[in-house]
Formats: C-alpha cells, structure tokens, sequence
C-alpha cells in the first residue's frame, strides 16, 4: 500500500512541475510582444458560419465578421442546417445587402451535428484557407489577418488558432468561472505549449486551416463531437502546425445556466472519450509531435481523474479513520502546492489579460473546490451515455448550446 | 478608486505587513533571508519590465514551492513543519505580490495618464478607431472650413445619407461599410465623414464645384457596388452647397 502511494505521489509530483513548468512559458508567451510580417499577398478566405437556430445571435455574429479588415477576399457562408427560428429571415437580409455573404441550406443528413456541417461548406467552396466562427461568436477586426500572418510565415503552418473570449463573462458567477477557465486552459496552457513544444490545437472557433491540408488528410470525421480536437490529431500527424495567436481575439457566448453548461461539456467529454478509444486503439498517435497531444489527452481525461478521485477518496477516509500510513509522506505540501500552481494560474491569466477585480479573485480561490469537481460527475456522465450509445449501436445525438 | 489613492493604500499595506512579517511572521533565523529575496525583488522589479517581472514573480513563487515539497521528501517533514513552510510560503508570497504591484503601479502611473489624455483626445474628436467625426465635432470643424472656404471664394458641398429605408435588421451593418467606404473614397486631407444620427451621416467636400461632387459621388457608389448589393433608392441624400454661391439647391 505504501508503495503504491509513493508511486501516485511522485507522479503527482512531477505533474505539478510539468505544469508549473507550462504556466510561465504561458504567461511569457502570451505577453511576449508578437511582432507580425506583413504578408505580401493576403490569400483568400471563406469563412465558415455553420448555423442552426441561431436567430438570438447571428445578427451580431455577422456585423463583427464584416467588419473584419483583412487585405484580401474574404467569402462568408452562413450553413444553415435546417434552423426552424428566424436565422434565415435574418441571413438573407444580410446577403441582400452584402456580395460576399452566401446563405447556404445545409441538406438534412445523419449524422447531424458541426463536421457534417463544415464539410458540406468545403464542398461549396474553393478558397486557399477556411476560417470557422460559431454562430454566437464576436470576432475583432484584426483577428483574421493576424492569424493569417501566423500561418503564411510559419514553416509547415497548417493554419493558426486564435483565442476565445467569454462576451458574458460578467453576468453571473458561472460564467466569470467559465471565463476564468478559458482564460487558462484555452489559452495560457495552449500558449505554453506552443512555446515548449511547437503544438497547437484547434478550438472550434476563431481558427485558420489551410485547405490543402485538409484534401491531404481528409474532411472532418463526423462521428467525432469534438470534430477540432479530432482534426488537430490528424493534422498534426501529416506535419502541420498550428500557431497560436493570443492577439487574434472572438468574444463568445457561455452557458448562463449550470444544466446547459453539463449538456455542452457532456457532448465535448464524449467527443474526448471518441478520441481516447482512438488513442487507446492505434499506435499512430504515439509518434512525432502527435505523441504530445496523446500525452495531453490521457493526462487531462485519464492521470487527473484518477488522481482527483483517489486524492478525493483519501481525504475522506483519512477523515473517517479508515487510513493510516506508516510512512511519512508530505501530503500538506502536496496538496498545498497542487492548490497554488491551479491558484496560480488562474490568478496569472487575470492578470494577463487584465480581468483582476475583487470578486473574480474570490472566484478564483473557490474554483478548485467548486467547478473544477464538477468534472467528475461531467466525466461519468458522459461515460455512461457513450458506453450506453456504444452498447445499443446507436450514433451519439448532437445537443446543440442553447443560446441567450 | 484612482490610480493615485491605490498606490497610497498599497504603500501603507506593504509597509505594514512588511513590519509584521519581520517582527511577528518569521522566527529571528528566517529574518535575514527573508529580507535579502525582498531586497532582490525589489532590485529585479525596478530594472524589468511589467510582463518579465511578472513572469520572474511567478516563477519564483512556484518554484520556491516545488522545492519546499522536495525538501519535505528528503527530510520527511512532519505535518507540524509542513504548516508552518506553508504558512511562511503564503506570507512571503503576499509580500513579494504587493511589492509587485506597488512597483508597477507607480511606473505605469505616467504610462496611463499619458494613454489616457491621447485616448480622450481622440474620443472627442472622433466615432472610435474608425475616425468619423461626431456630430459636435463635425460641426465644428465645418464651422471653421465654411468660413475659410468663403474668405478663399471655393465652394464645397454638404451630402447627408439617410438609411431609414434600408431593412432595420441590416442598418447597423450597412451603416458601418458605408461610413468605412466614405472614409475611403474621399480625401482624408481635406474631406470630412461625421456621424449625424444612427441612421444618417454626412460627408463635407472641401473645394470643389458641381462636376468634382458627382465625380466625386459617382466613385463612391462604384465602390458601394463592388462590395453591396445597395440600391441607390435604399440611400435617401440631401446636398447642400457651401461656401461662395451656398444655399444654392443641387440636384444629386
């Protein structure tokens, strides 16, 4: 038993390193001033806007992607996929107006969800790079062209990723956690891996791909809920990389309320737990800078989750009586350092992003013990209805985010 | 609160907490080093910049922690002694936090009020970064060109755009391209684009007769039909001329 304990510690232990480790090349990356080639000749762009139901948002959506500068063509599609609300009255009185806008109907076809979507808009296109924004997005006027700048200048760039911002950021404390999270582990984590070891994943939103790389490798898999994460593996494998671009900002909509929150997780766990059977099954996602992001997945959905639950467990037994070791181990520091490298970091990406206030400090104190455990019950969930759908053959539903 | 009453507050705090730390927090053997890693910080924050001695506050906060858990290893430290480390570490990080933000506060006092002023300047005078002019500010501006224009005897013209015909969902938008593309097209020199109301803006052309205005107007609609799908009734337009000959009604 002591052993075995040991064993989880010292593993433990070098976690919190590895993530130390990734929270200052982060907050260095993402401070470091990005100083930007222009690019000669600005390629042209279609702009992917998959749409279903989005009447509450599209409107705005398609203001802030107008008013985009970037020096070259830009083509915006607006997928529907079949929206029963007023998202195509809205649409098409913006293509009425605007030459570059394209209302495209989306054929009805199974299985539903955004990578049977977006393939269907590479189908219709033909520019040398897509860009995709969700429906509820808000990008900055410089966001394309500075991704674009990323991924011209660099070698072997597949496309660039930009950076997500939370638009409701301050309406309830649920959504200043969210914000807090994307905050870090969308961006100072994808930062710090980026300068550590030259890999980027892409977020679903606000990110650049190079089309030739898409007819090397193949369109979207349309079973995979987490279509991006999905694509950033393949893409990886063929030699692509992804620079990430903190300065190329799209503010969102995040869940409002705490069930609509568990069924979007719910569908991106499942996506994950897609990817993890992928991994699991193949020895091709253990080469190369492809081996990174396998790493990165069985870390996050497999190594935390046992150690949060084991660590849960001890602290539970050791309260009732039920444990007692023989050896002498730090268990105070250990779980004093765990709670100020996840402090840190989310204190770190207020302060980079210059979000600090009182309130968002408190929030940061309390997320461990709060929205950072719901990811137990999310990751059960989640396991429950992928192996169910897996035992009844049946294609995990898309559950679309209700919007506000 | 202001900058300048923060920084106040900030320097009572850290001077208070700094004597408590010495004489109350750490035992007398801990004091010496302690003062030394503060004096360091202070050095290191004054020479780097915001974003490096961010960068240094963090790194030495983690790593100071990453070695006292494997201090905690080699000696296999009792709980009692696991307290009182971590109790120190958060007390020493609390120090060198304010010492951080007292340091930048004060070097990025000047910085902003120079911001500041640049950013209200320009918010007077103009609609955001896309440079039209409010309505005050146009006024203004046209005010003093009228007069110039007259005392010279040039002519200019006034052309007001109104978009209450265009579909209410798209106004917005359209709004945005078409101020964009009159900040285009005409002559940033001399030529002035203000915001009227939120369905109306108005472009001023500085010394130019009848024929230079519709050039002028019809190279503005050539480029709203490259990128729009606008019909030219969709825009209702009044011009008036100004300077020598004003009043003067012109048929656009």
């Amino acid at each position: 038993m002591n052993g075995v304990f040991v064993m989880i510690s010292s593993i433990f232990c070098m976690i919190l390193l590895y993530y130390s480790l990734l929270t200052i090349s982060g907050v260095y990356y993402r401070g470091k001033h990005q100083n930007r080639e222009t690019l000669h000749h600005y390629p042209n762009v279609d702009i992917f806007i998959p749409a279903c139901n989005e009447g509450k948002v599209i409107g705005k959506t398609l203001e802030a992607v107008l008013k985009l500068k970037y020096p070259g063509n830009v083509h915006i599609y607006v997928l529907n996929d079949n929206s029963q609300d007023n998202t195509g009255e809205i649409v098409e009185a913006f293509r009425e107006k605007f030459k570059n806008i394209y209302h495209v109907q989306v054929p009805a076809g199974e299985p539903k969800g955004k990578a049977r979507v977006l393939n269907y808009g590479l189908e219709i296109s033909a520019s040398e790079y897509f860009m995709v924004y969700d429906a509820d997005n808000q990008p900055e006027p410089e966001s394309l062209k500075l991704l674009m700048e990323a991924a011209e200048t660099t070698v072997n760039g597949a496309g660039a990723v930009g950076y997500v911002r939370t638009l409701n950021e301050k309406k309830n404390w649920l959504t200043r956690m969210i914000s807090l999270e994307f905050q870090v582990f969308q961006l100072l984590m994808q930062s710090g891996r980026w300068l550590l070891f030259q890999t980027g994943s892409l977020t679903g939103t606000n990110m650049l791909v190079k089309r030739s790389f898409i007819e090397k490798i193949g369109k979207y898999d349309v079973y995979a809920l987490a279509e991006d994460a999905e694509m950033t593996l393949r893409i990886t494998k063929a030699g692509g990389l992804l620079p990430i671009v903190p300065q190329a900002v799209t503010w969102e909509q995040e869940p409002e309320k705490l069930k609509v929150l568990i069924k979007q997780r719910t569908r991106w766990l499942q996506g994950n737990l897609y990817l993890l059977e992928k991994m699991f099954t193949s020895f091709e996602y253990y080469k190369g800078k492809t081996l990174i992001h396998t790493l990165q997945q069985i870390l996050v959905y497999v190594v935390f989750l046992v150690f949060l639950m084991v660590s849960d467990f001890w602290f539970i037994a050791g309260i009732l009586g039920y444990v007692k070791l023989s050896l002498q181990m730090p268990m105070l520091l250990i779980w004093y350092v765990s709670y100020l490298v996840y402090t840190v970091q989310l204190f770190s990406a207020q302060a980079v992003e210059k979000t600090i206030s009182p309130l968002n400090m408190f929030i940061g104190f309390i997320l461990y013990f709060t929205y950072a455990q719901l990811f137990i019950f999310l990751f059960f969930r989640s396991l429950f209805y992928y192996v169910k759908a897996k035992r009844k053959n049946t294609i995990i539903p898309w559950e679309k985010t209700i919007r506000f | 609160m202001k900058q300048s009453k923060k920084v106040g507050w900030l320097h009572m705090a850290l001077s208070l907490f700094f004597l408590l730390t010495i004489f109350y927090v750490l035992p007398r053997n801990k004091v010496f080093i302690f003062a030394v890693q503060y004096i360091l910080a202070m050095l290191f924050f004054s020479f780097l910049s915001h974003r490096q001695g961010f960068v240094l506050l963090i790194a030495y906060i983690l790593m100071s922690a990453m070695a006292h858990l494997i201090r905690a290893w080699m000696y296999q430290w009792e709980t009692a002694i696991q307290l009182e480390v971590i109790w120190q570490h958060m007390v020493m990080i609390l120090n060198l936090a304010m010492l951080y933000a007292f340091v930048y506060l004060i070097k990025e006092l000047e910085k902003d009020n120079k911001n500041l002023k640049k950013q209200v300047d320009q918010l007077m005078q103009y609609i955001g970064p896309s440079k039209v002019l409010t309505k005050q500010e146009f006024e203004e501006r046209k005010n003093l060109l009228a007069k110039a224009m007259e005392r010279r005897g040039e002519r200019g013209y006034e052309i007001y755009f109104s978009l209450e015909k265009v579909n209410f969902r798209v106004r917005e938008a359209v709004f945005e391209k078409l101020t964009a593309l009159a900040m285009e097209t005409f002559r940033h020199e001399y030529d002035l684009v203000g915001k009227w109301d939120d369905i109306s803006f108005v472009v001023l052309l500085q010394n130019t007769d009848e024929n230079g205005m519709k050039a002028a107007m019809d190279r503005y609609f050539s480029k709203i039909h490259q990128s729009m799908h606008l019909k030219e009734e969709e825009i209702s337009m009044d011009v008036k001329a100004i300077g020598e000959g004003k009043g003067q009604a012109v048929v656009p």
